[in-house]
């Protein structure tokens, strides 16, 4: 019937707008929030005595038009295309690791330690030692929070939260004093072996680590749109009551869904380590972690779609930090954009939605 | 001295806490879970700051951030109650551009100089009651607005559990729909709540950065807003149960500022002690939030035509 009906609009007159609005509507959220946001940033540029124009021409223009830019795109990416894959994991579920910082952090750390613990190995065995560390250290973080949710219902959004000031001050106090490596002036890590460390792939600006991403996220969208686990954590995500009725075993799908997405965070760590710093110094915060969340909900939580978002995203990024440079803005106004398209996609989502249940009730 | 210091000033560091975890009770009561709150700290620490520079007077600074605190607390309640947006979304994006606009104008307005903050205002002060050994500087020697947020406590809870204004909230947090059919206005209450709560959360964080740590920098807030809400749920929204939690925390924060303050660092890292406030605030949500029943309208917008 709707295919019959859909087959005559194509064939009228405005066919093809009506063929355009039907597949953009679902996209209509993310588009208000990217355009939104970045309208929001232009008055905020104007109301601070920036030209907006300039700004953003400068941040892309840094971002695709220099070689600095063009081969900082690929390193920048990867943490932030792993972390959404792992946020992706829970948000699907329905539960909440805002906690991907700490894990990050913890997750480096482990891969830190696996880089020079074990010697100098030949690649092929320290690097999946190296990366398999790391997962371990996201794991180790996120399980009390996973395990006071599954258990007892305990909102995970306040523990994995609180979580990553622990991993900051930890990392603080094992990088001044058990881990610092003697030889350094300044507190560090020893640093991995070279053997450890994730290659370029030979002659072209990508990085192995973002080949990591891209193959994670094709897996996560296979997982989810085809294998019954996938399913299982569509269904918890969507409607619990469904959930019950279908005999789902909850509160071990919130758990998984929460390790799983520890874990990745942690691998994000461990190919941030591996793939650009090498060693840790004790002041380092990743902003990957929260700077994902927007990222995620833009993509309309696809794990295709988290491709391109996080090339848009890590171009902000880089264009950002360059951009303070030339114009003196500090690079924290990319945040304010990610937070203000954050804003917009769940205002216009939730009004979509309330348009949505009206004309059924018509 | 340790002692002394750590009771000196365990009301002081509980003040903020207390103040904005008494705000998110009423808004939690109401069937909000308003993560925001992070965000309305940390702006009005930083509206807080710059008013009380630009003035000279740290109590203009205090009117700041509650003026603040009503203003952010109003937008997010546009946010969660009229658009019915998703809380926790909302919550965390807030929070980042907090982070984000905060940090951005900060570096704009001072780059790297530090501007003088204005003599704290109204710290009461009773030097023969002060001078009683231990205890005497916890209640004689401490900034008005650690009374006004202790007495604020039986008040908010007598509100709260014996008038038909605080019988009304918590309704709303039961069951949105029988109030509604009761003749409470779900919108206008829910409205109300988040200005009570963007208040006290804006007078916590303006305390914060003006009465506390006497600066700003970014991210001062530094998660107290997420163990304010951690409190609220282990004291069971509750608001005498919430002085308790927010004392608890405050006794873990002097722990580690006394430990800092005295010099004991040789044998503990302040790394280490600065974890203390988290770890006791996980560890009250283990202890005393597990077996606790949430309101069932828990961060569930109320629409009309879901009946």
């Amino acid at each position: 019937m709707s295919v019959r009906l859909d087959a005559e609009k194509l064939v009228g007159k405005s066919g093809l707008i009506n063929l355009l609005v039907s597949s953009i509507k679902p996209a209509l959220s993310t588009i208000i929030g990217i355009v939104g946001g970045m309208v929001a940033g232009s008055i905020v540029l104007w109301l601070t005595g920036f030209d907006p124009v300039y700004v953003y021409y400068t941040i892309f223009a840094e971002a695709w038009g220099t070689s600095f830019g063009v081969g900082k795109m690929s390193i920048t990416m990867m943490p932030l295309l792993i972390i959404g894959v792992g946020l992706l994991f829970c948000f699907k579920a329905g539960t909440w690791n805002i906690g991907a910082q700490g894990q990050m952090i913890i997750g480096a750390l482990f891969a830190n330690i696996a880089g020079y613990a074990f010697g100098p190995l030949p690649a092929p065995i320290l690097i999946p030692i190296v990366l398999l560390a790391s997962i371990v250290g996201g794991v180790i973080w996120i399980l009390p929070a996973a395990v006071m949710k599954a258990k007892w219902g305990i909102n995970e959004v306040v523990t994995t939260m609180l979580f990553n000031f622990l991993g900051i001050y930890l990392l603080m106090y094992l990088v001044k004093s058990p881990l610092r490596y003697p030889k350094e002036y300044h507190p560090i890590t020893q640093p991995i072996y070279p053997s450890a460390e994730l290659p370029m792939l030979p002659g072209t600006p990508i990085h192995t680590g973002l080949i990591i991403g891209l193959a994670l996220s094709i897996f996560t969208y296979v997982f989810f749109t085809k294998t019954t686990l996938g399913f299982q954590f569509r269904i918890i995500g969507s409607n619990l009551k469904a959930a019950r009725y279908a005999g789902l075993r909850i509160p071990w799908l919130i758990f998984y869904s929460l390790v799983i997405s520890g874990a990745l965070c942690g691998l994000a760590g461990g190919v941030q380590l591996a793939g650009t710093m090498r060693f840790l110094d004790p002041d380092w915060v990743p902003w990957y972690g929260f700077q994902a969340v927007p990222l995620v909900f833009l993509a309309r939580l696809n794990a295709l779609a988290l491709i391109p978002f996080s090339f848009f995203f890590a171009s902000l990024l880089i264009g950002g930090d360059l951009m303070h440079r030339i114009v003196g803005l500090p690079v924290f106004f990319v945040d304010v954009i990610f937070g203000l398209m954050l804003i917009l996609f769940a205002a216009s989502e939730s009004i979509r939605y309330v348009r949505l249940r009206k004309r059924k009730e018509v | 001295m340790f002692i002394t210091f750590i009771f000196a000033s365990m009301l002081r560091v509980a003040t903020p806490i207390l103040l904005a975890a008494l705000g998110e009770c009423y808004v939690q009561n109401a069937g909000i879970l308003n993560l925001g709150i992070e965000g309305i700290m940390l702006f009005s620490a930083f509206t807080g700051f710059l008013a009380a520079v630009a003035t000279n007077s740290s109590l203009i600074g205090l009117l700041a951030g509650l003026g603040t605190g009503l203003l952010l607390g109003f937008l997010l309640a546009v946010l969660y109650v009229t658009l019915k947006s998703d809380q926790i979304v909302v919550g965390i994006a807030f929070s980042l551009s907090a982070i984000g606009f905060t940090s951005l104008y900060f570096r704009l307005l001072y780059g790297t100089t530090l501007p003088k903050l204005p003599v704290k205002e109204w710290v009461i002060n009773i030097p023969e009651l002060a001078a009683i050994p231990i205890i005497g500087r916890m209640f004689f020697n401490q900034p008005f607005l650690v009374y006004v947020s202790i007495a604020l406590v039986p008040f908010f809870y007598y509100v709260l559990y014996k008038t038909r204004f605080g019988l009304k909230i918590r309704t709303l947090g039961e069951n949105p729909m029988v109030a509604d059919t009761a003749g409470v206005n779900v919108f206008l209450y829910r409205y109300i709540v988040m200005l009570i709560g963007g208040l006290l959360a804006g007078l916590g964080g303006a305390y914060l950065s003006l009465y506390q740590v006497s600066l700003f920098q970014d991210n001062l807030i530094q998660g107290r807003g997420y163990v304010a809400i951690a409190i609220v749920m282990f004291a069971r929204w509750n608001p005498l149960k919430i002085l308790g939690g927010a004392l608890l925390y405050g006794v873990a924060e002097a722990f580690a500022g006394a430990i800092q303050a005295l010099g004991y660092l040789r044998t503990v890292p302040a790394e280490i002690i600065l974890m203390l406030p988290y770890i006791i605030t996980i560890l009250g949500l283990v202890v005393l939030a597990r077996r606790a029943r949430f309101p069932p309208a828990f961060a569930r917008p109320y629409r009309r035509e879901m009946r």
